[in-house]
């Protein structure tokens, strides 16, 4: 087509990001968030369409794509999501300001029964790109948004046990460690032992740290005062898809009648209802050799390696959810997933 | 004896008469207890000097006492009355067991004619008296007035290994080591705030290695550790052997060889420097690891085993008499180690069926031994739980795998994951799952020490509707009650947490950070609600039943060495026991 804009460079980074996603290597879930956003916002600028659906479709096309590299990684979905509910969103705030439809309060639906997407739309792309800066500048502040609600959670002299390196957590504490003395028990954590760093990072910030290993979880929770987790992803029910071991964490918070905490960014809150462990793009299965060297076992015959990343926590074992947002129980995340996404884009496989 | 007692004290507090128609009265009120007569009719002015002159060498400071005022001495007075109402009840104790071995006439005569008496009971009688000297003063010097309240008993000691915090309990043990000459292991310079109550060993060994050149062949000689004694205590610390039943066998044989090589000096009582001699061979193993709660039984009944020998052995010479000493711990070996766990092996077997899926964590000599046992092997999945940093599931992987049983093998963390997923390939259905957990010791209030993490999984377990059997042996089960795992623990090399697999070490120089602190517990204590039922050599019993079985309850009653073996051990034992009725799975 001629006029068309060169996209050899966009398709370079897509590639890019997608072979990042199957590395193993542990992204953090805030680069994840703002490279799959970055991503699309760099090729709605860069591409021409005819109508609203035809660059839904494209921005669809591309997040199926990158999706496609890693499906148990959710985020990228969830913000594929949010930037198609952007684009609704823009394009139905143009129409009424066209007269285009009634402005019938906020409330309008915007499913295509109502909306007619087909119609064109000339300056949606200033305004669809300029809402999606807001949502980087959302991600990117996301986590000192949750640090900073960090003092209305944490009294002094408290004992808060954490799973793993997750970075929200990291700065959760710090925050809380610069006005308050405190203490905190690490547990290693993650295959990659992320604990391990977050120990270290947070006794450089002059907070008192005990490492254990996660076996230690349940000796260690009678004298724990709270369980400030981050996690993988929210599910719509309130559940959690987490590493292992937050199960087991939990579990004892939970006979120790020890309130968890999760600090998670809005990003990953996903719009998927869990329906098995096993389920399409929950699990994700790792070499083994990730959680022990085989070399010490070989000669040995007909043993299964256990290599699964992550497991699901029911919503019963969780007390609060710290988003960047705001605080809510886990029974208020489905009218949070409803707020961020829309309806017709929940299911991106479509 | 609880009414003497408060007789006694009664009238110390009221002007010191003497106590001696007291005793009379005592006596005289226990028609029921003949064999303790003879103890007594002695005079009690006796019994209080035989305390003085057997006291001198074992608590000088009674002798520098001797300058006190008027006041000071009636308090002594008023110890030595309490010493006396106590060491009363002990020596009872003591002449009661002693009855039993000896048949009852001989002491039944000897109560009627006269206050003569044989040197082993005044041993006895003079022990007794000096602990309970020693208790009065403790209780003294804790600030409470002796002779006051009332009837009071002794309380237990709270073992020296969880008063670590006090400051001066190290210098203590410090002395103590030196006097029994064994070198005193330095503690770690990082420790844990929450667990300053416990032995924090330096991982060093440096400091044990240079044990190895004190070797000293010479038996009975005071300042050497016998070899087979280093040997074990080294293999102790650096964990070669471990596992509670491992370090039982291995104590109860390296004392077998102390005791063959040991003479008795010229001068001394065999039944008094054998057992001084044993207990500074055990402070030595306490240096290299704290005793397990197996070992601590063990020991136990090894010096019930020395104290029950009395001067002349019984009429044995002291060959013959260590002869029996040796026997007696082959024979605790034979039948509280390896027949009790063969008889929990043949308790499982009909628990664990067909093609199962059977969860075990690290390894425990006991499930080994179950699953070894069990039928249908082959058609058995075993999920072998793993955790850092000792990675003791390897081990069980590799002996299961020897076995021809199908296995999956988990770290701790995915352990829930596997246990909720696990279907038959052919029907998806989910397949029957229990879980079998080893323990290190019993508590007396039925909650279950036993490797760090076992909590976890059990309470998994219990969160999804599992089984969970616990398997240990009855020796297993101590007097001790507590319901965290932090008041009695061990505390493990934290160092060992650096490594971390194949990845390049995270925190290679953690102790340069102030406020970090790295902890390795080594065990955990699992609440007896967690539970199905616990499986032992005498059946399967509720957790109410673990006070009535416990070894100390047990050894009142006639042992199973007493009675001739016949018919399966398990049988035998369960009679003993009393307990006819096995509660069903």
């Amino acid at each position: 087509m001629p006029g068309e804009v060169d996209k050899t460079d966009l398709y370079d980074r897509m590639e890019n990001f997608m072979n990042d996603l199957r590395k193993d290597e542990r992204l953090g879930s805030c680069e994840v968030a703002r490279r799959t956003v970055d991503l699309l916002r760099r090729l709605i600028s860069q591409t021409k369409w005819t109508s609203v659906q035809d660059l839904m479709d494209q921005v669809w096309e591309a997040g199926k794509q990158l999706m496609g590299a890693d499906p148990s990684e959710s985020r990228v979905g969830n913000m594929v999501r949010r930037v198609l509910k952007i684009i609704r969103e823009e394009f139905v705030s143009g129409l009424r300001e066209d007269g285009g439809i009634e402005a019938d309060g906020a409330e309008a639906p915007l499913d295509s029964l109502s909306v007619d997407y087909t119609q064109p739309c000339p300056n949606l792309k200033a305004t669809v790109i300029e809402s999606i800066g807001e949502l980087l500048q959302e991600i990117d502040g996301s986590a000192e948004n949750i640090a900073q609600q960090a003092l209305e959670h944490i009294h002094a002299d408290e004992t808060i046990m954490t799973f793993g390196g997750s970075k929200t957590v990291e700065a959760f504490l710090k925050n809380a460690g610069r006005k308050r003395k405190f203490h905190v028990i690490c547990t290693e954590g993650d295959p990659q032992f992320g604990g391990q760093t977050l120990a270290k990072n947070l006794a450089a910030a002059d907070i008192n740290v005990t490492l254990v290993p996660n076996s230690h979880v349940f000796a260690m929770m009678a004298r724990v005062n709270k369980v400030i987790i981050g996690t993988h992803t929210i599910l719509a029910e309130g559940g959690l898809k987490a590493p292992c071991g937050i199960f087991n964490m939990a579990l004892a918070a939970k006979e120790h009648k020890v309130p968890v905490f999760v600090c998670a960014s809005t990003y990953k809150l996903s719009p998927e209802q869990f329906r098995s462990e096993v389920q399409e793009g929950f699990q994700k299965y790792v070499d083994p050799n990730v959680f022990y060297p085989l070399e010490e076992f070989a000669g040995i015959e007909g043993v299964e390696f256990g290599n699964v990343v992550y497991e699901h926590i029911d919503p019963e074992y969780i007390h609060l959810f710290i988003f960047n947002t705001g605080t809510n129980a886990p029974s208020y995340v489905y009218r949070l997933v409803k707020e961020l996404y829309h309806p017709d884009d929940l299911d991106l496989n479509v | 004896m609880e009414p003497d007692k408060s007789e006694n004290e009664a009238t110390a507090k009221d002007g010191m008469p003497s106590p001696q128609p007291q005793q009379a009265k005592g006596s005289a009120k226990k028609p029921k207890k003949p064999k303790a007569k003879p103890e007594q009719v002695t005079p009690p002015a006796d019994k209080a000097a035989a305390a003085e002159g057997g006291s001198t060498a074992q608590t000088p400071k009674s002798k520098q006492k001797g300058d006190k005022p008027a006041s000071a001495k009636k308090q002594k007075a008023e110890k030595k009355v309490e010493g006396q109402a106590q060491g009363q009840a002990e020596v009872q104790g003591q002449a009661k067991i002693q009855g039993q071995g000896q048949g009852e006439g001989q002491v039944e005569g000897e109560a009627a004619a006269a206050p003569k008496k044989s040197n082993a009971e005044l041993k006895a009688e003079r022990r007794a008296i000096q602990e309970a000297q020693r208790a009065a003063k403790a209780a003294q010097k804790a600030g409470g007035q002796p002779g006051q309240g009332p009837a009071k008993q002794e309380a237990p000691r709270v073992p020296a290994k969880v008063l670590r915090d006090d400051p001066n309990m190290e210098k203590k043990e410090g002395k103590k080591l030196a006097k029994q000459n064994v070198p005193q292991r330095s503690s770690a310079t990082r420790r844990v705030a929450l667990f300053n109550h416990l032995k924090q060993y330096d991982p060093d060994l440096k400091h044990l290695n240079e044990l190895q050149v004190w070797h000293n062949l010479e038996p009975g000689a005071t300042h050497g550790i016998h070899p087979a004694i280093s040997t074990l205590g080294l293999q102790y610390a650096d964990y070669t052997i471990i596992g509670s039943n491992a370090r039982a066998v291995g104590l109860l044989a390296a004392f077998q060889e102390v005791i063959w090589d040991y003479k008795t000096p010229a001068d001394k009582d065999m039944c008094r420097a054998l057992e001084t001699h044993i207990t500074r061979l055990i402070s030595f193993l306490d240096q290299c690891r704290p005793l397990s709660i197996s070992m601590g039984n063990a020991i136990k009944f090894l010096k019930q085993k020395i104290i029950n020998l009395s001067e002349n052995h019984n009429g044995l010479s002291e060959e013959e008499a260590k002869q029996d000493l040796i026997l007696s711990m082959k024979k605790f070996v034979k039948e509280k180690i390896s027949k009790a766990g063969q008889a929990i092996s043949i308790y499982t077997r009909p628990i664990i069926k067909r093609s199962e899926v059977i969860i075990v964590y690290g390894y425990s000599s006991v499930i080994y031994n179950a699953l070894r046992k069990a039928d249908n092997k082959e058609s058995l999945t075993v999920l072998v739980v793993d955790s850092r940093p000792r990675h003791e599931g390897q081990k069980m992987l590799k002996a299961l795998t020897r076995l021809g049983i199908k296995c999956i093998f988990v770290p701790l963390e995915q352990a829930a994951f596997y246990i909720r997923n696990i279907h038959q390939p052919s029907t998806c259905k989910l397949q029957k799952t229990r879980l079998f957990l080893g323990a290190h010791g019993v508590l007396n209030n039925a909650y279950v020490m036993s490797r760090i993490g076992t909590a976890s999984l059990a309470s998994i377990a219990k969160a999804l509707n599992i089984p969970v059997y616990a398997c240990f042996e009855t020796y297993k089960i101590t007097d001790r009650s507590q319901t965290d795992s932090f008041v009695f623990n061990e505390l493990g090399d934290a160092n060992e947490l650096e490594a971390i697999g194949h990845l390049p070490p995270i925190l290679t120089n953690w102790k340069e950070q102030r406020t970090l602190g790295l902890l390795n517990l080594m065990y955990d204590v699992t609440p007896n609600s967690h539970f199905s039922t616990f499986i032992t050599e005498i059946g399967l019993i509720p957790d109410t039943s673990i006070p009535k079985v416990s070894p100390l309850n047990v050894d009142s009653r006639p042992t199973a060495a007493d009675e001739p073996e016949v018919g399966p051990d398990c049988l035998l034992l369960r009679r003993q026991f009393g307990l006819q009725r096995a509660q069903s799975a």
